[in-house]
């Protein structure tokens, strides 16, 4: 089959371009198998890769369009483009920067406590199906990226801003079911945009984490925010 | 954490001309070699001071191809490598032994090696403090008790210490794994304030590290130590995004790189092993050129995973395994369940006789079979390899509930022993260079990081504190830089590229060391190993020339340092003449307690590779 990939290396090219290769089909044939395939048969590739199984994300690419972590992605024999993550800034060939990003997920995702966590506290039991079955899913989210590079919300240039994107909003969601958090997640799921999603499903189409419900989270956030009547959108950054 | 590098041209400026270096040279000693954009801009703490005039060094060195290579200077008091458990846990206590500390981490900050990986890791989790410690009853196979004794001593009488370790397990922020009534499942109640749990997911702690005034200088590969008169006085390597040198120095350095599995065979993406690309012994194979005996090196931790879909590359996290409490439907290829009868504790030994015996499958494994309805339930199948059921389904239409449906499996490496030496204050042989792990196996269990990280990182703050700042031979890291570049650079006829050196090293030692070994396997891998390193590794040559994020520059770079470990695993090997836990030679196939209740080192003397027995130290 033809795998085209898309080639960009700062230090030589003016702009990134496009290389078309000869990879043979081969059985349970991965993305990130055939990337391999290229890189060690054919030419270098800049490509990243560390746990083959959707929970480090560094491997996350587009193909034909559509963000997947590489390792976890099975193939057709089908020709196929392979582009870098859509939406971060590209090292090289199909490696990006995901700093920011990640920093963002940390900053949101820490747990909030106005005092240290006692040792009662610590060992309580929890309610296995309202809260332990709330959090663990969420738990498995690689930050990938995938989400957030087809996010519709937040790649909007009218938007642009206003939506932390559903990777951050998960650890928000995370934070709001974690019994031993203190802070209001509520109000920070509103300030960082949850009513600027569009509800259209797209992340949870192309998360790799099979147990993350997007939607039904989203949902059951936006529930509690009208609760306390907190439904508006987040406005622009700026007033112009 | 340093995304301000990214945007700097990346490589274009960090190679100069000597002209233009002699043009610059006065401003860059002065100023940018000291203060990276990345530091200040990452971290409360990370504006670090210069150094003093005096100390400014060269900071450029010709390079192979007759440019001159120009490199960074970082300060800090203790410089910590590795982000792991282990590599957190010291920074901490560092840090709260006020010290400046500064991390290095081979990938993104987060996201590199084992604990990098968002997963159901089994943690290590303090309670509250007992009353009284002993230490004779707990990890008494460790080969310096001396070592264990001390860390159970600051536990019972550095307060601050244990209160640190609690902090980090609470703040981190996961829920840890529960049972139907809610509670949290203790694994192992080791006694005296220490359990393993489950569902550790580790990023949470890189999240509350980002919280601490810490610096951390990540897709930073170390390539060398800086050792100056014998004393280690950091360490030297280069920056991944953009090529640039980086050449730390510190008062004290501790290493905390994982353990190395990639010698582990080759399948398909990855060796067979759940652990990373990343960890390749960087420091621990810089160590043992320094001189620091390497220990532990025999010993591997295995357990079953999956090799089909072989495009998976023995993943934990996509895969389909069986731990040490699971083995209920590990299978024979007759579809005995074999393991129902034998003695957990001992279960590779099992696996490797079922496969020596002929009733492996051809993928020289066993199998598992979860074609039973219970199979799936928590307490048969850990709910991390269950979960990969489905996706098996949807993306490579393998239904492994379908009746006659067997797995198959294979031991995988999930961990290595091998690493330099410590002594009881984890400090290595090399003055000024301490570790966290090791402390040697006189059995194949490997034990957590975050005591001995905690531990490590206080002594190695009391050792900065009261050291003064080592006078420093520049020529020491120019020589480095200088060895690394012409890595990336040389030419050489019939040149080999680095993944074909390393991937016949893999299957060299695999099939070596799998499923059992013995003497002739051994000296027959040490003779392609010897051949290797002197017909193979000078050919080594990369296609790719780029200092950006170049794959080839770093597997040639990593391949010296898997060649050395790999090789200690195998003089080690051939020295202990008996077989105990995951140590399996069919030549010496029982424990020889009196003789082998100890280590083994492997120390380079005259150039060569030596194995010795090392006793066990008793407190
Ligand atoms: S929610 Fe899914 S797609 Fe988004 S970052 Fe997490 S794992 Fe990746
Ligand atoms: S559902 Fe919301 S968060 Fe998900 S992709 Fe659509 S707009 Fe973005
Ligand atoms: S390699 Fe980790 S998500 Fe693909």
């Amino acid at each position: 089959m033809k795998v085209t990939i898309q080639k960009y290396d700062p230090t030589v090219d003016s702009e990134p371009y496009l290389q078309d290769y000869d990879v043979p089909m081969s059985e349970n044939l991965t993305v990130l198998k055939a990337i391999l395939y290229i890189h060690e048969n054919i030419e270098p590739i800049a490509f990243d890769y560390s746990c083959r199984g959707r929970v480090c994300g560094r491997c996350a690419v587009m193909v034909n369009g559509e963000s997947c972590t590489a390792c976890t992605k099975a193939m057709k024999d089908e020709d196929v483009l392979i582009e870098p993550l859509a939406g971060f800034p590209i090292v090289r060939d199909l490696v990006v920067d995901k700093t920011r990003f990640h920093d963002r997920i940390s900053g949101v995702e820490q747990r909030v406590r106005a005092t240290p966590i006692s040792h009662e506290e610590a060992i309580a039991p929890i309610d296995y199906e309202k809260v332990f079955n709330k959090v663990d899913p969420l738990e498995w989210c690689a930050r990938c990226g995938c989400c957030q590079s087809m996010c519709p919300a937040v790649n909007s240039l009218d938007e642009g801003g206003n939506y932390v994107g559903p990777a951050a909003m998960i650890g928000i969601a995370l934070r709001h079911y974690d019994p031993l958090d203190q802070g209001d997640r509520i109000v920070q799921a509103v300030q960082e945009g949850l009513w600027n999603c569009i509800m259209c499903g797209k992340c949870d189409e192309v998360c790799p984490v099979h147990e993350i419900e997007h939607l039904q989270t989203w949902t059951e956030l936006r529930a509690e925010a009208e609760k306390r009547s907190l439904t508006e959108k987040k406005s622009k950054l700026m007033p112009f | 954490m340093s995304n301000e590098e990214f945007n700097s041209p990346a490589g274009g400026g960090a190679r100069v001309s000597r002209r233009q270096f002699f043009k610059a040279g006065g401003l860059l000693a002065g100023t940018a070699l000291f203060a990276g954009a990345g530091l200040t801009a990452c971290a409360p703490q990370g504006e670090l001071p210069a150094t003093g005039e005096d100390a400014a060094p060269a900071a450029a060195v010709a390079g192979a191809d007759g440019t001159m290579l120009t490199y960074s200077v970082y300060d800090t008091d203790v410089l910590v490598i590795g982000t792991g458990f282990g590599g957190m846990a010291a920074a901490m206590q560092a840090m709260a032994k006020g010290q400046r500390v500064l991390m290095i981490d081979k990938a993104s900050f987060g996201f590199s090696g084992a604990q990098g990986m968002n997963w159901d890791q089994e943690v290590t989790w303090p309670d509250e403090a007992p009353e009284s410690f002993e230490f004779s009853n707990f990890n008494d196979t460790l080969a310096n008790q001396k070592l264990v004794k001390n860390v159970w001593e600051m536990v019972g009488n550095e307060a601050e210490a244990w209160n640190a370790m609690l902090w980090w397990v609470r703040m981190g922020g996961t829920t840890w794994n529960r049972l139907p009534d809610g509670s949290i499942e203790n694994l192992i109640s080791a006694g005296q304030g220490v359990n393993l749990v489950q569902r550790g997911f580790s990023r949470h702690h890189t999240d509350l590290m980002k919280t601490l005034p810490i610096t951390v200088m990540d897709n930073t590969m170390i390539t060398d130590l800086f050792v100056n008169d014998g004393q280690c006085v950091g360490a030297i390597g280069y920056h991944s995004l953009t090529g640039e040198y980086r050449v730390f120095r510190a008062k004290a350095t501790v290493s905390s790189v994982g353990a190395c599995c990639q010698m582990y065979g080759w399948l398909d993406v990855h060796p067979v092993s759940m652990n990373v690309p990343d960890n390749t012994g960087d420091v621990d194979a810089a160590a043992y050129r320094h001189g620091c005996s390497l220990i532990g090196n025999e010993f591997f931790g295995v357990d079953l995973i999956s090799v089909e879909p072989s495009s998976l590359g023995a993943s934990f996290n996509a895969g389909i395994g069986a731990d040490g409490n699971h083995m209920k439907y590990v299978c024979d290829k007759d579809g005995n369940f074999f393991m129902r009868e034998t003695d957990q504790y001992d279960v590779s030994r099992a696996i490797r006789d079922t496969v020596l015996a002929g009733k492996g499958g051809e993928h020289g494994g066993v199998f598992i079979d979860l074609t039973d309805p219970d199979a799936l339930d928590r307490e048969n199948t850990r709910p991390c390899y269950a979960r990969n059921v489905e996706l098996w389904k949807s993306e490579f239409g393998i239904d492994v509930t379908e009746p006659g449906y067997k797995i198959p499996v294979k031991l995988e490496a999930f961990e290595h022993g091998g690493t330099f030496l410590i002594d009881e204050n984890a400090q290595s042989q090399l003055p000024g260079l301490f570790g966290t792990r090791g402390y040697g196996e006189v059995k194949g269990h490997i034990t957590q990081q975050t005591f001995v990280g905690s531990y490590a990182g206080r002594r190695a703050a009391e050792y900065a504190a009261s050291a003064a700042a080592p006078a420093i031979d520049w020529s020491v890291a120019e020589a480095e830089i200088s060895r690394i570049d012409e890595i990336r650079t040389r030419s050489a006829e019939n040149g080999i590229r680095p993944h074909v050196i390393r991937h016949n090293l893999q299957t060299t030692f695999y099939d070596a060391y799998e499923p059992a070994t013995d003497a002739d396997k051994l000296q027959a891998c040490l003779d392609e190993i010897e051949r290797i390193k002197s017909e193979d590794l000078p050919k080594m040559t990369v296609m790719d020339k780029s200092v950006v994020w170049n794959r080839e520059w770093r597997d040639a770079i990593e391949n010296y340092n898997l060649i050395d470990m790999t090789e200690a695993v195998i003089r080690a090997a051939m020295l202990r003449e008996e077989s105990r836990d995951t140590f399996y030679r069919t030549d010496f196939p029982e424990p020889d307690e009196e003789n082998w209740h100890a280590s083994i080192t492997c120390t380079l003397k005259d150039g060569v590779m030596q194995a010795e027995k090392f006793e066990q130290v008793m407190a």
